[in-house]
């Protein structure tokens, strides 16, 4: 290997329309350029209808492309057929072929590029191996479970090591017991897997002969974003028919790129503010916030070939400002004035109190959830959700003045570090 | 345990009482032995009776003459036998090779144009086979193949292709075509998926559409004795011919070996598919 190896995947300028490009059809993807490197997992989550399994569909050339071009370990494969791509792509529910066994199935693949009987048998026994289903090899496929179904589907797919594996929803029929044993044996087969992948170099000629040893590049398609967390070391969110944003999971966690996206994370406490509302200096007050724009939005714009920020700016002056998770607290009126700065902030960010008066207490999870209606200068009350911490929980029960009973008035804390604005 | 379950659902409320099941049971074998079973028996009798009249209720003499004549392959059975195997067979070969794609293809279109190449499969089902025999009987004299072989396998396809193609539509319509894209993007070419995934993964229905072909040629009257001009022997015009000269015994031996074939290509049929899976994905 004389140079870096090649990317198991670049995305350029992808152009898909549904219905095969005539004027009436919807576009289903524009514009979406992306990389995955060797040994890299890639997240796609999305709404339904987004584009996701459209664009893992094209990559693995199962749908016509209008423009753009794909290459799948090093090689151009925009115009080649599915066969000729390097690239395996597995559908929501495993397909087994139903009239061949658990070994046949796996060995297919290698039966079909003609790998010699003796070698053939070995890979499919190291790979049943290595999803630990050696002992049902001459079991036939209709007599599997779920779970065996999807291990078996996996090492069909890892046998002939492909230099992409592009898996469709792959976790989202399964319960959550197997969903976590299935996690693991992805993320261990393409671990285990070793393909060949072109090194690239100075010398277009030698670039040929010069391959590298490397784990194959992983595309994975879900709309669970706590899927997309566990297993992405990057997070693509796809959004009408377009890459909204392209990070790594903590990033697209801390810094949404935009409202939009934001929203689809599930981050609800939106403050709206107007123009001279006083929204914004009630709760920054001049101090400078974190504005998600400006670093994330060139690494979005580099990254995905499009700015959803600027269009998101340059709708006009009214901004929102969104609080994510963990950056509220809420906790009873009378308790609030006695909070010190490190009670109320644990050390770290600056905490701003908005009185409110507590809708409902609800309990979707180990925590209550309160439902605030806030007070906002020249403004609309708005309805702000914060978990409630077992402290102040515990605070209410203490103290007779305070009380998370419908209607009693309460204080969210809002840590504006961490608020974005859009 | 099995006898608790049937005896604690025989005793459900609104359950029919385990007796009356029985009877009912009793008198549909019953139904089935007069209508099925007797006649057959009826026609074994027949191959070997001699002058045998109302009101006898056996004959009064027997006689393997028939069956001798068609073991040494003698008269016209033997040979009209051999040639309706023969039809059979191609047609019902033929019949999947081209109703194969065409069900397939219907079953990939939607709304009115999957409704109108039904249709079109359709047609000559549903039209008499004497019609489309008259038809055909013009059209194949201008061609040359009246009164031929291949004329004869033409026409039986015919019927038998719709037949075929309106199965594999069914078929294909219930089909998981995920499993060719799943060989394709494994490695497999179109052709490659075809025959090592598509094809194996359809052997039951594919060898139930050959039944079906073989069965409409083998019945075939109308179009054979239209298109084959009573050149082509054929065995249910045989039968028919005996029939009409009043040779019983003849006739029934060839009746008779108009039920074998049928009920051995079924049974082989059977046999293949034994270990296969009903689903057709």
């Amino acid at each position: 290997m004389t140079g870096p190896v090649a990317p198991a995947l670049r995305v350029t300028g992808l152009r898909v329309t549904f219905g095969g490009g005539t004027d009436r059809d919807a576009p289903g993807l524009t514009g979406v350029t992306l990389e995955v490197a060797a040994g890299e997992r890639l997240v796609l989550v999305g709404a339904s209808g987004a584009g996701k399994t459209t664009l893992l569909r094209a990559v693995a050339g199962l749908v016509p492309i209008d423009e753009g071009s794909i290459e799948i370990g090093g090689k151009d494969v925009t115009r080649l057929p599915p066969e000729r791509r390097g690239a395996v792509y597995l559908h929501q529910s495993p397909v087994l072929f139903p009239h061949l066994t658990v070994e046949e199935n796996v060995a297919f693949p290698l039966r079909i590029r003609g790998v010699p009987q003796g070698e053939a048998r070995k890979r499919v026994h190291e790979v049943l191996d290595a999803v630990r289903l050696a002992d049902l090899g001459h079991r036939p496929s209709g007599a599997l479970s779920g779970g065996q179904r999807h291990r078996v589907a996996l090492a069909r797919a890892v046998v002939a090591r492909p230099s992409l594996l592009l898996l469709d929803e792959p976790l989202s029929s399964l319960d959550p017991g197997l969903r976590h044993e299935i996690r693991d044996v992805i993320v261990h087969l393409q671990a285990q897997v070793q393909v060949q992948i072109e090194a690239q170099g100075e010398d277009p000629e030698a670039r040929g002969h010069n391959r590298a040893q490397v784990q194959p590049g992983l595309v994975l398609v879900t709309h669970d974003l706590e899927e997309a967390g566990l297993l992405g070391h990057r997070v693509g969110i796809v959004m009408e028919g377009g890459l909204a944003q392209l990070a790594p999971p903590e990033e697209i966690f801390r810094a949404p790129a935009t409202l939009e996206v934001a929203r689809f994370l599930g981050y609800r406490n939106e403050l709206p503010c107007a123009p001279g509302s006083g929204v914004e200096a009630r709760l920054f007050g001049g101090v400078a916030t974190k504005d998600p724009g400006e670093a994330e939005a060139r690494n979005v714009a580099r990254d995905v070939g499009r700015d959803f920020r600027a269009g998101n700016t340059a709708a006009g002056s009214r901004s929102v400002v969104v609080l994510p998770p963990g950056s509220v607290r809420v906790v009873p009126a009378s308790r609030s004035s006695t909070l010190s700065e490190g009670e109320a902030g644990e050390g770290r960010g600056r905490w701003v109190p908005l009185p409110g008066r507590l809708r409902h207490l609800a309990h979707p999870g180990p925590r209550p959830l309160a439902r605030v209606e806030v007070d906002l200068p020249n403004a609309r009350p708005v309805l702000l959700e914060a978990e409630v911490e077992d402290a102040a929980l515990a605070d209410a029960r203490a103290d007779a003045s305070g009380s998370f009973e419908a209607g009693s008035p309460v204080v969210l804390l809002v840590d504006v570090s961490r608020a974005l604005r859009f | 345990m099995r006898w608790a379950t049937a005896r604690s659902r025989s005793e459900a409320p609104g359950a029919p009482p385990a007796g009356a099941t029985r009877a009912l049971r009793w008198v549909l074998f019953g139904v089935l032995f007069l209508t099925t079973l007797l006649p057959f028996g009826v026609l074994v009798v027949t191959s070997v009776a001699r002058s045998w009249f109302w009101p006898d209720l056996l004959p009064p003499t027997v006689s393997g003459d028939a069956w001798t004549e068609l073991l040494r392959g003698g008269g016209r059975l033997a040979p009209a036998t051999a040639t309706s195997l023969l039809l059979g067979l191609s047609t019902g070969a033929l019949a999947v090779a081209m109703a194969f794609p065409a069900g397939r293809a219907m079953a990939r279109l939607r709304g009115w144009r999957r409704h109108l190449a039904a249709g079109a499969a359709f047609l000559p089902v549903a039209a008499p086979p004497l019609a489309v025999g008259v038809g055909l009987q013009y059209s194949f004299l201008v061609a040359g193949l009246g009164g031929t072989l291949p004329g004869v396998l033409l026409a039986h396809l015919v019927p038998a292709a719709g037949y075929v193609s309106l199965f594999f539509l069914g078929v294909f319509a219930v089909h998981d075509d995920r499993l060719e894209v799943e060989a394709r993007t494994l490695g497999a070419t179109p052709a490659q998926a075809l025959f090592h995934v598509t094809l194996p993964a359809l052997r039951r229905p594919l060898l139930e559409g050959f039944v079906l072909g073989f069965l409409v040629s083998w019945a075939q009257v109308p179009l054979t004795l239209l298109v084959g001009q009573g050149v082509v022997p054929a065995l249910p015009l045989e039968v028919l011919s005996y029939v009409q000269a009043g040779q019983d015994a003849r006739a029934a031996t060839g009746a008779i070996l108009l039920v074998i074939p049928p009920l051995l290509v079924m049974g082989l049929a059977g046999f293949a598919l034994r270990d296969r899976p009903v689903v057709v994905a």
